[in-house]
């Protein structure tokens, strides 16, 4: 069955053609979604509300973009609501201030990474946490869910050398955060 | 301490390579049902069909409404026509337009 015919059962309420749609991006959404809240469980979570979502809104869904382009701007804008979700409860809950990164501590064992890599793919997990929201969103899509330019640039509704600075950055500050880690440890 | 240096900055490269290939995660299996689950709960309706519900709802209150309307118009009514009735007896009895006209 054609995506078109499938959005055009889903908006109708049809369940099956829904599964369709969930089993064709599933894999895709969790693992971008692990990507950005870099937590198995919460990821799941968030997934969830994805499809949830994907299922409430298709109706919006214009043709305006591809639909896998549609589908992954509601899993980023999901996640990093997650984030920040997330941010505010802990802050919440120890009643600190400090610096948001440094609230969400937790290690990030990737478990698709290569053993010989785990150690320093924690570290780079740890250091894109520490990015703005949009270099976070275009480095992650891009380096990490193999994204192209153009995609990003469609997704986060911005230009394509907007895009390419971005990652431009991102790429900077991650090897500035990088350097501070391993001047302490080597 | 160039040496120490160019270690560190292999060290950055080989992390910032460190994410390239990495494998994708195996989605739980039970995920789909939980969010039948909810979707079967009734929880989640998508806005199209939540549109069309609420539009059947406001036209039902419409009828509704009218149906009220036109009932209280009509007993209003009745009750209008019987008080006018009662007014021209009324009349009729103030100024002797009754049946025992001579007997005062």
């Amino acid at each position: 069955m054609e995506e078109i015919e499938l959005i055009k059962k889903i908006t109708e309420g049809d369940e099956n053609a829904f599964k369709v749609i969930y089993e064709q991006y599933s894999k895709r959404i969790f693992n971008t979604v692990l990507h950005f809240v870099q937590n198995h469980s919460d990821a799941e979570d968030v997934t969830q509300e994805v499809f949830i979502e994907i299922f409430r809104s298709i109706s919006g869904f214009k043709y305006g973009s591809t639909f896998f382009t549609w589908i992954y701007r509601i899993a980023v804008t999901k996640s990093l609501e997650f984030i920040r979700h997330k941010k505010r409860k802990k802050r919440f809950a120890f009643n600190i201030i400090s610096e948001p990164d440094e609230i969400i501590s937790e290690d990030f064992n990737h478990p698709g990474v290569d053993i010989e890599n785990k150690e320093r793919a924690l570290a780079l997990f740890n250091a894109i946490r520490k990015l703005s929201k949009n270099q976070r969103i275009a480095f992650t899509s891009n380096k990490i869910d193999g994204l192209e330019y153009k995609e990003i640039a469609e997704i986060m509704k911005i230009s394509l050398s907007s895009v390419e600075s971005l990652i431009f950055r991102a790429k900077e500050k991650l090897k500035k955060l990088l350097y501070y880690y391993y001047k302490n440890i080597i | 301490m160039n040496d120490r240096k160019i270690n560190i900055e292999e060290q950055i490269e080989q992390t910032l390579q460190s994410i390239e290939g990495i494998k994708s995660v195996e989605v739980s299996p039970y995920l789909y049902s939980k969010i039948k689950n909810d979707m079967q709960g009734g929880k989640i309706q998508n806005k199209h069909e939540s549109y069309r519900i609420r539009y059947a709802i406001v036209v039902a209150l419409i009828i509704i409404l009218n149906v009220i309307t036109l009932i209280t118009f009509q007993e209003t009514k009745s009750s209008t026509s019987v008080s006018a009735s009662d007014s021209q007896e009324l009349f009729a009895k103030e100024y002797f337009f009754t049946n025992n006209f001579y007997q005062f």
